[in-house]
């Protein structure tokens, strides 16, 4: 339950030895390469160090890792993987990895043959646009039985094609024929949109008269250049090209699909390349002379000692060092807890990790968070199908990392969310009361005010566990007067107030309120006469010791916060009521009762997701808010030690 | 139907429509904005998501009091005669949810969006994203207890 320590290790190798240290640490995945911040060397040295590592083999190894994943995406673009429920990940040996990385020209050969089909294909897509188009365009001159590249003039008569309004277009026609003497001749061939499309052929003796008629009916030339046939040989062969294209799309995706089966390879060959890149990656924080290089890292004290002397008797010459860090120095967090705890350590690190020199605050915090997250949910049928769902889905499908955490977190709450639905009497909404389940305190809907105290209490509990974290935290470090007085005395101040006021309205008796009334005042005047002791004057230390008492609306508000409690467990449970009624009403019928189960089944999946969302929100915030804010500063950084991180396989031990 | 049945289940439609209304313009917002970081980095979908439905819950609450209603007026089962003045009780009781659902749920739409440009940006800060966002939502939650304690508490 606590931050791990660390130790500082300096490491001193030779350089034609670097490649098989650094592999052999990444097996061991316990350290964390630093940069080097030392630099007394630079220096005292004749030689002075010079970074190790070079940044272009890292770019080569991510362009390779990002080309892999550009194939594998192809791959499942044309040829999808079927992918099973309880799929998991197939098991590999470091060797086989390693193996991988020494054939990757060959694989990265596949890839690359992979990327060439998809340009070409995306080539083929592009020349269909271009035969669509031309086919598009050629569609209303269909009917001009000319070569388009022989539409000329001669030595008397001009010919061209063009558009002109489709409204005026009769008229033009009719103009155009009434020229005397038969000197023009026009044919209208189609439509395009608003326009028509015409022929036009005249005499050159009639070029003024039909210049403008063409300008009074707003008539433009359309040009063809680029074109040769007639428009009805042109979509003709179009058309010819287009089924060819096709069939050379639909090969192209054949053969890439076909590449399906290279898929294990690739992803082996990605993992390998990723520990590659991890490995380079830490090689640059290193600094090397001709002949050695230096390292320096964080091990959590534990495993330091295996560490050294699993290095020294694999390689002769090798120089470790371990220290603990200095007094003020920074070293990544790494948390030991047991299995319990080890889930909330996600709702910690989502606000921020401890710092290096903190009481780890889950294992105080897990307790309230399974608390709160089930009293929100609220409702021991959700609980149960909670668990169930949850418990499921850790053993069968094993997951990692943040996710199974996540769901541990569900989990636990869903025990708390059984306890409490079964206090209240949520079952399924309101089902167990149709039943004739009566909630073994009390009902929230018939007594809110009730339930409303029962929050607020558990709310004083939470921010009075938070204080008193704080008092632990000062007594810890030896500030007992500090303990005394910015905790205690608001102890007495605050369990005063609330004597005092809640003894007056429930009406437990003078004796509790005059009680109260004491500790308040008494509480009260250790605060104004303590509160101000950093300041210098004897007015200021008064005045601002008087304003520290301003804090008490702080607490009033964060003791009203909990009301969220109650809100969201009625939320809870009036969509499950909700969602029972509608099920009724649908009954009656045989169909009727089939329409009621998908009601009820996909009602309450709803609910119960809905309402995790809002219980793991809600519930985040009164730890990060209302606890945190009284004693945790955060701010650490998390250990990621140099490891065998892979993405598609799982590394077999 | 007696007025006081008409203005309650006015109260009603009004906690529906208008948190509801919030909701999906908060919703909406946030979604767009997230559909922005998704198509840069698919891996921060879980995340951003999470931010994006936040605003979302308005609209329940906004229900969960037509529903209460609904049950204390007996639209459910037997209807229960409810006079004018206590018609406008119920309304007035309806009021918290719908306006402070309507408000809160835009202005949470706006802080979900400035925490998912957060998050992409710095994949890591998606729990205080989360935390600035769910502090505006505490309104709506003491606006959803205001409403529900007084419709319980309105004699019929």
């Amino acid at each position: 339950m606590a931050v791990i320590s660390m130790k500082k290790v300096t490491l001193i190798g030779m350089q034609r030895e670097r490649e098989r240290i650094i592999k052999s640490i990444q097996s061991m995945g316990n350290l964390e390469i630093s940069q080097i911040t030392d630099d007394k060397a630079e220096g005292d040295e004749p030689e002075a160090l010079i970074l190790d590592g070079d940044i272009d083999t890292l770019e080569a190894i991510q362009s390779q890792l990002s080309e892999i994943e550009f194939t594998l995406g192809l791959l499942d673009q044309y040829n999808p993987k079927k992918k099973g429920m309880f799929d998991t990940k197939p098991k590999v040996s470091v060797r086989e990895l390693y193996k991988a990385l020494d054939s990757r020209d060959e694989i990265l050969k596949i890839s690359k043959e992979c990327n060439r089909l998809d340009g070409k294909l995306s080539e083929l897509a592009l020349e269909k646009n271009k035969l669509i188009n031309t086919i598009e365009k050629m569609e209303p001159w269909v009917k001009l039985d000319i070569p388009l590249d022989e539409i000329s003039d001669t030595s008397t008569t001009r010919a061209f094609a063009g558009t002109a309004n489709k409204g005026g277009a009769q008229k033009l026609i009719e103009t155009i024929r009434d020229i005397e003497g038969d000197l023009a001749q026009i044919w209208e061939l189609g439509d395009i949109g608003e326009d028509t499309c015409f022929f036009v052929i005249y005499h050159r003796s009639a070029e003024k008269e039909i210049q403008e008629i063409l300008k009074e009916f707003i008539f433009s030339k359309s040009s063809f250049s680029g074109f040769s046939g007639t428009p009805y040989e042109i979509i003709l062969n179009a058309r010819k090209q287009l089924d060819r294209i096709d069939k050379s799309r639909e090969d192209t995706a054949q053969r890439l699909a076909e590449f399906a089966g290279m898929r294990p390879k690739l992803e082996l060959l990605y993992d390998g390349l990723l520990i590659e890149q991890d490995r380079q990656a830490a090689i640059l924080n290193l600094k090397k002379t001709h002949h050695t290089f230096a390292l320096t890292g964080w091990i959590p004290a534990r495993e330091a000692e295996a560490f050294t002397r699993k290095l020294q008797g694999e390689f002769e010459e090798l120089y470790i060092d371990l220290r603990d860090p200095a007094p003020e120095e920074e070293f990544p967090v790494e948390l030991d807890n047991p299995a319990v705890i080890t889930p909330f350590e996600m709702v910690t690190n989502l606000y921020s990790s401890p710092n290096p020199r903190e009481l780890d605050p889950n294992t105080i915090m897990a307790p309230f968070y399974a608390l709160f997250f089930g009293f929100m949910m609220g409702d021991a049928g959700y609980g149960l199908i909670m668990a169930l769902g949850t418990y499921f889905f850790l053993n069968k499908m094993s997951p990692k990392g943040d996710t199974k955490k996540l769901i541990g977190v569900i989990f636990y709450g869903s025990i708390f969310t059984f306890i409490w639905g079964a206090i209240f009497g949520g079952w399924f909404g309101n089902a167990g009361e149709l039943f004739g389940i009566s909630p073994l305190w009390f009902s929230p809907s018939e007594e809110p005010i009730k339930m409303l105290v029962v929050c607020f209490a558990l709310g004083i509990i939470h921010v009075f566990a938070g204080i008193g974290v704080k008092a632990y935290i000062n007594i810890r470090e030896g500030r007992i007067l500090d303990a005394v007085f910015d905790q205690g005395f608001w102890y007495v101040f605050y369990t005063g107030l609330i004597l005092w006021l809640a003894g007056g309205m429930a009406g437990l008796g003078s004796a509790y309120s005059q009680t109260g009334k004491i500790m308040t005042i008494a509480g009260a005047a250790g605060l104004v006469l303590t509160q101000g002791r950093d300041k210098k004057n004897i007015f200021s230390k008064f005045f601002s010791g008087l304003l520290s008492l301003y804090d008490v609306t702080g607490f009033l508000s964060d003791i009203l916060s909990y009301s969220r409690l109650f809100a969201l467990a009625l939320t809870t449970g009036v969509i499950g009521t909700v969602i029972n009624q509608l099920g009724a009403m649908a009954g009656g019928t045989w169909y009727g009762w089939i329409l009621a189960a998908l009601i009820l089944i996909g009602g309450h999946t709803f609910n119960i997701a809905i309402n995790i969302l809002g219980a793991f929100v809600h519930t985040s915030r009164l730890q990060y808010i209302e606890f945190y804010g009284k004693f945790y500063e955060g701010g650490g950084k998390l250990f990621k030690p140099l490891g065998l991180k892979t993405k598609y396989m799982d590394i077999s031990k | 139907m007696e007025l006081g049945q008409i203005l309650a289940i006015s109260g009603g439609v009004l906690a529906v429509i208008l948190a509801g209304i919030g909701s999906v313009l908060g919703v909406a917002m946030a979604g767009q904005s997230a559909a922005g970081v998704v198509a840069e980095d698919p891996d921060k979908f879980g995340s951003v998501l999470l931010l994006q439905a936040l605003p979302g819950t308005q609209g329940i609450y906004g229900m969960l009091i037509a529903f209460i209603l609904m049950g204390k007026i007996g639209l459910l089962g037997t209807p229960v005669t409810v006079t004018t003045s206590q018609g406008w009780q119920l309304f007035a009781a309806c009021m918290p949810i719908a306006i402070m659902g309507l408000l809160s749920a835009i202005w949470q739409g706006k802080t979900a969006l400035a925490a998912i440009a957060m998050v992409a940006k710095r994949g890591e800060t998606s729990g205080k994203g989360l935390t600035m966002t769910v502090m505006v939502e505490t309104y709506a939650v003491l606006a959803l207890l205001a409403s529900i304690l007084m419709i319980n508490g309105i004699q019929i």
